[in-house]
């Protein structure tokens, strides 16, 4: 279980993060919603240790939990002049995997002989994602995985996630897509102005929708 | 429109040195002084003062100009392109003009001037990369292989024809010009500050990770200069103590540009100067030997600050 204490961020003095308490089980698929800078991306940096913060994020057996994650961040970043296939092995290597499985990079169709730099945002955010599954990760942090990404690798993208799942992985989702994550999370957070105001339950996901139009 | 983008193009340079922590004022009244100092050096020291000063004018035009900003600006601005377009380019190389004329080289200034609207008109960097990969022979090595070789690829034939000039024509700074030249490259690629993403990423206490780093700058250094060495012993082998301790420097001042990234990670502008005085400490190794003592120090204690600054990424 993820234990969260009194987590606080700011930025230039100005707070993002306030006094957050939360626990997240194993094993479970967590949506977080908010408006645009209420704070989802700065949580997901404080979970994942990209940035420094106030409070405690610990987790009852994994440590250092870093060393657990597999992160897909908002915007991703590539190294110029960067093959896909580059991209991929560096990610092996930077995590100490053994190999990469060949169904990993054959889930999107990619070209990985080619440069990152001449990729479309959807074909971008897919090597992300391909490089965040390389390695064995306890918990994946998805931040817009489904940003600009086409039908068919949308749906890819959920199966994945729903296999993830099924193998008692944690996993956090941000989405402005509400249905995205009602399909796919055990339960969703609303985060609004710092702060996880609200916790729905699979059988209150179509208040989601309502109370998001009232912020 | 245009009198709009060069207001806009003009905030983005002030706000260039805010950015960067710099009081705009100061930036402003240092890139003065220092673009003074350079024009004056290069009219009482170079030959053709002139038409290299105008060489210089037009590249640093050519430098700066971004595709995506040209298409961006093409594609929203319309007809206003040209007179939006004209405006910047003049704007850029106004300092240029005002030095040539300054330094009473009319001819060049009138050319330079000239130059510019055409340019404008037809701009030749509208014109989109290829899509050509090369192949890197560093493939399973980090980030900063592939991306160095591939940025300054072009220049590895260049300092090999240059080594070879050097050693055929028996000239001995022709033959260490390649050096200095691929030995700033290096530095520049191993100094190039990577996004946060990519130093947490790795599973690694911060001592392994720049253990690591460091192989990889052996391992580089030794690829790009062990040509330069082995021909140089046996061309110049009455130089071998001056290109021993150059080679060794030069491994110093790239390794030192790698810790010195980590020491002050982050923060680009303090990595940048922090690597340039660092870099002509070693130089200075060469000629006054007891530096040495700095330089390794230096190393010694970027090793432990880069440690410490890594710990919060990286565990």
């Amino acid at each position: 279980m993820i234990t969260i204490r009194e987590l606080n961020k700011s930025y230039n003095k100005k707070p993002v993060l306030k006094d957050i308490n939360a626990n997240f089980e194993d094993g479970k698929v967590y949506g977080i919603v908010g408006l645009n800078g209420a704070g989802k991306t700065t949580f997901f940096n404080c979970l994942s240790g990209l940035t420094d913060f106030e409070g405690t994020i610990a987790h009852d057996t994994l440590s250092p939990l870093k060393n657990h994650l597999g992160y897909v961040p908002t915007e991703p970043y590539f190294f110029p002049r960067t093959k896909g296939v580059e991209y991929l092995h560096f990610m092996q290597h930077a995590k100490g995997a053994e190999a990469i499985t060949a169904a990993l990079p054959a889930m999107f169709e990619l070209p990985l002989d080619e440069y990152i730099d001449h990729y479309s945002t959807g074909m971008k955010r897919k090597i992300a994602f391909t490089g965040a599954m390389v390695g064995d990760a306890s918990i994946y942090i998805l931040d817009e995985p489904f940003n600009g990404v086409d039908i068919k690798s949308n749906l890819v993208l959920k199966r994945k996630i729903l296999e993830l799942k099924e193998n008692q992985k944690t996993i956090f989702i941000s989405s402005h897509i509400v249905s995205s994550l009602t399909e796919l999370c055990d339960e969703v957070h609303l985060l609004k102005d710092g702060k996880f105001v609200l916790r729905y339950m699979p059988e209150q996901f179509d208040q989601i929708e309502n109370d998001l139009m009232e912020l | 429109m245009a009198w709009y983008y060069v207001t806009l193009r003009l905030k983005q340079f002030w706000r260039f040195f805010s950015f960067n922590s710099i009081h705009p004022l100061i930036g402003i009244l240092l890139s003065v002084f220092f673009f003074g100092l350079f024009s004056y050096i290069v009219f009482v020291k170079a030959p053709h003062a002139e038409w290299v000063y105008a060489a210089v004018g037009l590249l640093a035009l050519l430098q700066m100009q971004n595709v995506a900003s040209n298409h961006f600006l093409k594609e929203k601005a319309g007809n206003q392109y040209i007179p939006a377009k004209l405006a910047e380019n003049y704007l850029i190389i106004l300092p240029f003009l005002i030095a040539l004329v300054c330094f009473k080289a009319y001819l060049q200034a009138l050319l330079l001037g000239l130059v510019v609207a055409p340019y404008s008109v037809f701009n030749i960097s509208l014109s989109k990369p290829q899509a050509i990969t090369l192949r890197s022979p560093y493939i399973k090595y980090g980030f900063e292989f592939n991306y160095g070789f591939r940025a300054f690829s072009g220049f590895y034939l260049v300092y090999v024809l240059l080594l070879v000039v050097g050693i055929v024509s028996g000239n001995y700074y022709i033959y260490i010009l390649p050096f200095v030249m691929m030995l700033f490259f290096l530095c520049s690629f191993f100094g190039y500050v990577e996004d946060p993403f990519y130093v947490w990423i790795y599973r690694m206490t911060p001592g392994r990770f720049l253990l690591a780093k460091a192989r990889m700058v052996i391992i580089n250094y030794a690829i790009t200069f062990s040509l330069f060495l082995v021909a140089g012993l046996i061309a110049y082998h009455s130089h071998c103590v001056l290109l021993l301790s150059l080679t060794g420097m030069g491994l110093l001042a790239v390794l030192g540009s790698m810790l010195l990234k980590y020491h002050f990670y982050p923060s680009a502008l303090s990595i940048q100067i922090a690597q340039t005085i660092f870099f002509f400490l070693c130089l200075l190794c060469i000629i006054v030997p007891v530096a040495l003592v700095f330089v390794l120090s230096f190393l010694l204690f970027s090793y432990y600050r880069a440690r410490a600054r890594l710990k919060n990424t990286l565990i």
